[in-house]
């Protein structure tokens, strides 16, 4: 008697659980799906509105004003260029390249990244144009401390 | 961000599901089509995992990872699929069994599959042009890798030492994929790619609804699917060029068919969870930790069948951490350094004192709501209650995975305090228990009321025959939800932006602006790929008398070469008959500085 009521109370449990999980999935699903493609539909409205520049290159502070400065670099280098990455000691927005390196690293290739001094390209975080001296040619200036240059020859 | 990407990606996904196809043959086969349709999400997955291993596999062994390697390596895996499958017997499948007609489903069902149909399209309509922009470890540790494996083929330990974001030694499981997206694009097109993970997202629900479809009633399946793929962390990070979910999706994959195995012991199903298991441990490090969480889970499940199903256990996890060895062989090799614990796996004992708030910090994010929209807690819930109905065995498999990934969580949080310096690396690791805790759900669930009832046809849900009785008319429904944008773009609305119109593919020509009457204009005399290039133009448009000529960027990727500020269309007419007479092509656009 005891087993038989213990099994009906399991059962009516069970099944009243079931009924219940299903109904919460059922009204978060639901209930959030609206939701959910009105975000999907802002993004598409923002994603369409952007330029190639904003979707093409990273939103940071690390490498603010920059996006120009890199396409410059990459529309002056051929593809087999070596160029290297310095620091200068003007307190800007760029004041370090921080993950401004994995940016170039990943926008330029095939291009290489060295550290020889004897690189023909460079690129200089927290500079001004007189950081570099006249041993190069800023060809490329963000305005904030992120410039890009060439040896002259 | 093309047509011809998108493309690209249709036919790469195509045969990546051919691969899979080759796989599930050589395992399994099927001895009707519609079987086929039905597992093609899991042979996805199958396609994707074999490629990544075999693609990984190469680049040990210094083979170039180019466009024809990929498709020599993908056409080999099929080729072999279907040689196993005729040594096992396989015979070439039929089209449908006998008397088959079109699966029927309760109009309950069709209205959440709808919703996910809904889901899915919005979803494509909102990465169709995402950018990377602030998706910080794509930029730092992955699209460098796939970029260098698209131009180069090959990954150097000299170029792994300058992506710093993570050990050198990190698995490069999706950088082949990646790279193998590019290679079908034509390009590294970096925002198309976006959609390779709205392809993985599908691949990953077509798989567990095909696994679950005769086992679980679509009443259960589909809200418990739909409920997990609007969670805002979901929504988060569903396309983002992250492993993420990737990883997700396989271990959840492989969770599922590990634990179908155990009940019905058919052997396709582990050799499944191997593979799913082993590309688990070439996508991220946790890989490896979570490929022991299923095991373990699968041990502790199948316990009472110890004698006859532990030894292939024992072998599937030995085979698949094999499959994922020889990367971790090439980087110590190399001497670059491995992706172990930042603490080490002994220093961590003098740090005892992180342990509780790892511990916590993980059991929070699992049970935060506004994260997850309470999909643990129902999978927490259809645990107890699978428990209750005396569903032994799958309710501990699911118990011991959650017990098993929260202590590896806290493990891992313990080892790598850094990992607390913000709430991303818990939500992406949690993330993963979600995933597994989601599809697990549905089954634990249907396994509970039946369980419940005292004969089959009792097995059903409750509630009117309207609602819940099978039929082909509830397709409609499905119908609706395919053609919803379209039908919202006939009526005149969409939310895309886009109203009315088909979706502009945002190239180049975004950068161009037809003249138009009373406004400033300039005349362009081309565009050049490089700054060389256009400096050699600008001199021919000097030589032809345009002396004002100038070379800058267009804003989508080129140089111009250009005479602006002109004050109308009339006054650009002389420039344009002196660029034509010196052989040079020019055209005329709006100056959009007026």
């Amino acid at each position: 008697m005891v087993r038989r009521v213990t099994r009906r109370v399991r059962v009516g449990v069970t099944r009243v659980g079931v009924v219940a999980c299903v109904g919460v999935a059922c009204l978060v699903g639901a209930g959030r799906l609206d939701d959910t493609v009105a975000v999907f539909d802002f993004r598409a409205d923002a994603n369409a509105a952007a330029s190639f520049r904003e979707r093409t290159y990273p939103e940071s502070p690390w490498v603010a004003g920059s996006p120009a400065v890199i396409d410059d670099a990459r529309l002056w280098m051929p593809e087999d260029a070596e160029y290297r990455v310095v620091e200068g000691r003007e307190l800007t927005i760029a004041q370090s390249s921080g993950y401004g390196r994995h940016f170039l690293l990943t926008l330029l290739l095939p291009r290489t990244r060295t550290e020889s001094e004897s690189a023909p390209w460079v690129f200089c975080y927290a500079c001004t144009p007189r950081t570099l001296g006249s041993e190069y040619e800023v060809l490329s200036d963000s305005g904030v401390g992120f410039l890009f240059a060439r040896r002259r020859s | 961000m093309t047509t011809r990407a998108i493309l690209g990606l249709v036919i790469f996904n195509v045969f990546v599901l051919a691969v899979g196809a080759g796989a599930l043959w050589g395992t399994r086969g099927w001895r009707w089509w519609t079987d086929f349709v039905r597992l093609a999400g899991l042979a996805y997955l199958l396609g994707l995992s074999a490629l990544m291993i075999l693609t990984t596999f190469e680049l040990v062994v210094g083979i170039p990872i180019g466009f024809l390697t990929i498709l020599l390596t993908g056409a080999g895996l099929i080729v072999l699929g279907v040689i196993v499958g005729r040594r096992r017997g396989f015979t070439a499948p039929g089209l449908r069994p006998p008397g088959w007609r079109v699966p029927g489903m309760s109009l309950f069902s069709a209205l959440f599959v709808a919703g996910i149909v809904v889901y899915f399209e919005g979803l494509f309509r909102a990465q169709r042009l995402a950018g990377v922009g602030r998706e910080w470890d794509s930029w730092a540790n992955w699209l460098p890798k796939a970029r260098e494996l698209y131009v180069t083929g090959r990954l150097e330990p000299e170029f792994l030492l300058l992506v710093t974001s993570q050990s050198p030694g990190y698995p490069p499981g999706p950088a082949t994929i990646q790279a193998a997206a590019f290679h079908a694009m034509g390009s590294a097109d970096t925002v198309t790619l976006h959609l390779q993970y709205w392809f993985l997202a599908i691949g990953f629900v077509l798989a567990v609804v095909g696994l679950l479809a005769k086992k679980v009633h679509g009443a259960i399946l589909f809200p418990l699917l739909l409920a997990f793929l609007v969670a805002p962390t979901v929504l988060d990070w569903i396309v983002t060029v992250y492993a993420d979910l990737p990883l997700a999706y396989l271990v959840a994959v492989a969770a599922l068919v590990l634990i179908l195995w155990v009940e019905e012991g058919k052997a396709w199903q582990l050799a499944a969870a191997t593979v799913l298991l082993s590309a688990g441990m070439l996508t991220k490090r946790e890989g490896i930790a979570f490929g022991a969480c299923v095991l373990l889970a699968g041990f502790v499940a199948s316990f009472a069948d110890r004698r006859r199903l532990w030894r292939p256990l024992v072998a599937a996890g030995l085979i698949a951490f094999a499959l994922a060895l020889p990367w971790r062989i090439w980087f110590t090799a190399h001497g670059l350094p491995g992706d172990g614990p930042e603490l080490g796996y002994v220093g961590a004992f003098s740090h005892l004192d992180v342990v509780w708030p790892a511990l916590k910090l993980n059991v929070d994010t699992l049970l935060d709501a506004d994260l997850w929209r309470y999909v643990p807690v129902l999978a927490a819930a259809a645990i107890v209650l699978a428990g209750l109905a005396g569903v032994w065995r799958l309710s501990l498999y699911a118990g011991v995975f959650v017990l098993a990934a929260v202590g590896t969580g806290t493990w891992v949080f313990w080892t790598n305090p850094v990992a607390f310096n913000d709430e991303w690396p818990i939500h992406r690791y949690t993330g993963i228990t979600v995933l597994v805790l989601a599809v697990l759900a549905p089954l634990l669930l249907a396994r509970a009321w039946s369980a419940a009832q005292d004969s089959r046809a009792a097995a059903e849900p409750p509630g009117s025959d309207l609602l819940f009785r099978r039929s082909r008319v509830a397709w409609l429904v499905v119908l609706v939800g395919v053609g919803s944008h379209f039908g919202a773009m006939l009526v005149g609305y969409s939310g895309s932006g886009l109203p009315g119109g088909l979706p502009s593919s945002q190239g180049v020509s975004s950068c161009v602006a037809a003249p138009v009457a009373d406004a400033r204009v300039r005349v362009v005399v081309g565009y050049a790929d490089s700054y060389p290039e256009a400096m050699a133009l600008r001199e021919q448009a000097h030589a032809a008398g345009l002396v004002d000529a100038q070379a800058s960027q267009d804003g989508c990727g080129r140089v111009r070469v250009f005479v602006d500020d002109l004050p109308s269309l009339a006054t650009s007419q002389a420039l344009v008959a002196a660029a034509q007479a010196a052989g040079l092509r020019p055209t005329v656009e709006r100056d959009p500085d007026d």
